[in-house]
Parts: structure tokens; C-alpha cells; sequence
């Protein structure tokens, strides 16, 4: 049994009063928190990077790592950013644990794992784990994998009462993570890399919020794309990813989600800033 | 159990198969250099070769250099069964 989150709540009067407004605004106000804010990702010199590493490296790595590693070295660096609610009170997360999406090979469906101190962690290390996370979904052999099977035999009225009840006390109550099912509740921020071939170019992606309050920031990184820019009085061809950050008012303010992205892109653009860590076992 | 040329043909017909925006690719190939080799291919891959040859790989194997092209696959297949035919 793991808890997630600090003992005690961040103080009310430390929670700036724009962000109040949001926070205790009443359902009838149809107030909307959410702020999605994109930006571009100059990708050449990571591209670069991920193809130097993986020259002579023992582990493939590809820009999902990298946005990982990132997400979780810019979390270290805004602590105030690593947080949820609970109720209408603003909790800070104890760890830095980011949440993956990919698909599960076996269902052909979207599935989420969960890397955990992901601000210590090298980028072989979150690639190893991100494979081995992805070829055992394959297998199916793992617990999660038979609790998200029985998941799906579940009726449909029995699991909107069960989602009902888990969403009610979690909304409710600091709960532990137990096992295997809820333990992505001891992660903030969701990363999810759409940059797969076949996607289209992204000009615009508004992430979707988890119906937990767990899920409070997520990271999406769109596909590769080249573009003519002027550099030295001369136009030259860079590949550029787009990144969207969804963010929510209650718990942060659009500076903040400014400087966080940046701080992100600043990662991205200069990669050899993911390096270090503790490597792989 | 295939032999090395029967290994290699079925890896290239089905990574072909995945990859129909490039007709040239052939067994040395760099998969990674052309940007061919994304994290759902790969793990498809690694299933149809434990599925057809009965070998079993680990994240310890998704190494650039087993997969870097269709001969460097096939190696890697070969390896991880003794009994193959070279």
C-alpha cells in the first residue's frame, strides 16, 4: 500500500486567489479550467541525439524517452506543478511519476503504465522499462494485464457503478494506491507521444482529462514535420514536433504552464541535458 | 526450424508489409536511420518472431544493434536459437 500524496494539503492562502476562482467555483457556474497550451519542438538536434545514441547504445530510444525524462526533470524543477485535488484542496504528489500511454498489442487498445521517479531515472533505464512495460502487455501474462481483463467482462451497469464508487472516494479521500489497477493514481502528469508514423501533422490537440483528479497535466507530442525557416540570411529546412501541455486553473495559472513548456521544449531542443540518471540494471 | 535465408525472407516480407512507403528496403537496410522502425512495428515484430520461431525476447533485446536492419534481426533470431541451421 502506497500513499501517493503529502499528509497535509497545500495551505489554502498559498494558493494564489486567480486559481481560487476556479477552485471553488460552484458546478452551476459551468466554469471551464482547463488550459491547453502548443508549442513547436526544433527537433533536429534531439533527432540527432536519439540517432547518436542508438549507434552504439544497449537500449532503443525514441522521443517518447526523451519527453519522459524531460517531463520528470522539469517536474523536479516545479514542485508546485506536481499536484491534484482532492475535494476542493490542492495535494502535492510525494514522487515524480509520470504516466505512458501505448497500445496494448494484445487488446489493440490504449493502455497506461506508469514510470516512477522518472526525474533519477537515464533514458535507458525509462526505455527499458517502457519495452518491457509494452512486451509484457503483449504476452498478457502480467496481474494487471488479467485485472484489465476482467475489467472488460465486467457488465456495462456494473462498471459505471464501480467507476461511480472508485471516482466518488478518490474525489473524496487521499486514498493509498493498492495494486495494480490504481496505481497510475500516483502520477500526475500523463505523457503521450502521437508522433508514431502514420499520424497526421498536428496544428492543434486538446488532451483529454482522466475522470479521476489525479490526472493533472499532460504532455503530448505530435509528428515529425519539416519547415523552411530563415537562419543567417538563408532559408534552410529544420524538422519541427509540435507539444501541447493541458494544464488545469484550479491547480496552476497559464505562466506557470508557460514557463513549465518551455522549460520542456528547452529539454528537447537541447538533449544532451536528459543525459545522466541512474542507468539501467 | 528456417534457415538463415527462409528467417530473412519472412522478416523482409513482413516488414515490407508495414512499411509500403518504402519498396526499396532490403535485408541491410537501416531501419533506424530511415525512420522505418517505430515502437508499434518493433513490438509487432518482436511478437511475430517469438510466435514463429518460439524464441522468447526481452526489453534487454531491444537493442539498436539487433534491430537495426533485417540481417541484424535475423542474427538476433539466430542467436537466440541454437539449433539453427546457418
Amino acid at each position: 500500500m502506497k500513499w501517493p500524496l503529502q499528509k497535509q494539503p497545500i495551505p489554502y492562502d498559498e494558493i494564489p486567489l486567480y486559481n481560487r476562482y476556479y477552485l471553488q467555483a460552484p458546478k452551476v457556474s459551468h466554469g471551464d479550467p482547463v488550459m491547453v497550451m502548443g508549442t513547436e519542438i526544433e527537433a533536429d538536434a534531439l533527432l540527432d541525439f536519439l540517432r547518436e545514441r542508438n549507434r552504439a547504445g544497449e537500449t532503443l530510444l525514441t522521443t517518447a524517452h526523451a519527453l519522459i525524462r524531460a517531463t520528470g526533470l522539469t517536474l523536479a524543477q516545479f514542485p508546485q506543478m506536481n499536484v491534484r485535488l482532492i475535494g476542493r484542496r490542492v495535494y502535492s504528489f510525494r514522487d515524480i511519476n509520470i504516466r505512458t500511454a501505448f497500445l496494448h498489442r494484445r487488446y489493440k487498445e490504449i493502455d497506461v503504465m506508469i514510470i516512477t521517479s522518472a526525474h533519477t531515472k537515464s533514458l535507458e533505464k525509462i526505455g527499458q522499462e517502457v519495452w518491457g512495460r509494452m512486451l509484457q502487455a503483449g504476452r498478457g501474462g502480467m496481474g494487471r494485464d488479467r485485472d484489465l481483463k476482467n475489467m472488460r467482462k465486467l457488465p456495462s451497469a456494473v462498471f459505471r457503478l464501480f467507476m461511480w464508487f472508485y471516482h466518488s472516494i478518490d474525489r473524496l479521500f487521499p486514498l493509498p494506491a493498492l495494486g495494480r489497477l490504481d496505481e497510475l493514481r500516483s502520477g500526475a502528469t500523463m505523457v503521450n507521444d502521437l508522433s508514431s508514423s502514420g499520424a497526421p501533422p498536428m496544428r492543434m490537440y486538446k488532451p483529454s482529462r482522466f475522470p479521476d483528479n489525479s490526472d493533472s497535466l499532460n504532455l503530448t507530442l505530435g509528428p515529425i514535420e519539416t519547415k523552411i525557416v530563415q537562419r543567417d540570411n538563408q532559408f534552410v529546412p529544420i524538422r519541427v514536433m509540435p507539444l501541447f501541455l493541458r494544464a488545469d486553473h484550479r491547480l496552476t495559472d497559464a505562466y506557470e504552464v508557460g514557463r513549465f513548456l518551455s522549460t520542456v521544449r528547452e529539454l528537447m531542443q537541447n538533449p544532451q541535458r536528459l543525459e545522466g540518471g541512474s542507468a539501467p540494471v | 526450424m528456417a534457415d538463415r535465408t527462409q528467417i530473412e525472407a519472412d522478416i523482409l516480407q513482413f516488414v515490407r508489409s508495414r512499411c509500403p512507403q518504402y519498396p526499396a528496403l532490403g535485408a541491410d537496410t537501416d531501419l533506424l536511420e530511415e525512420g522505418l522502425l517505430d515502437s508499434l512495428l518493433l513490438v509487432d515484430l518482436i511478437f511475430q518472431l517469438e510466435e514463429r520461431y518460439g524464441i522468447k525476447l526481452g526489453s534487454n533485446h531491444v537493442s539498436p544493434g539487433n534491430f537495426r536492419s533485417v540481417s541484424a534481426i535475423v542474427a538476433l533470431v539466430m542467436n537466440q536459437t541454437p539449433g539453427a541451421a546457418a
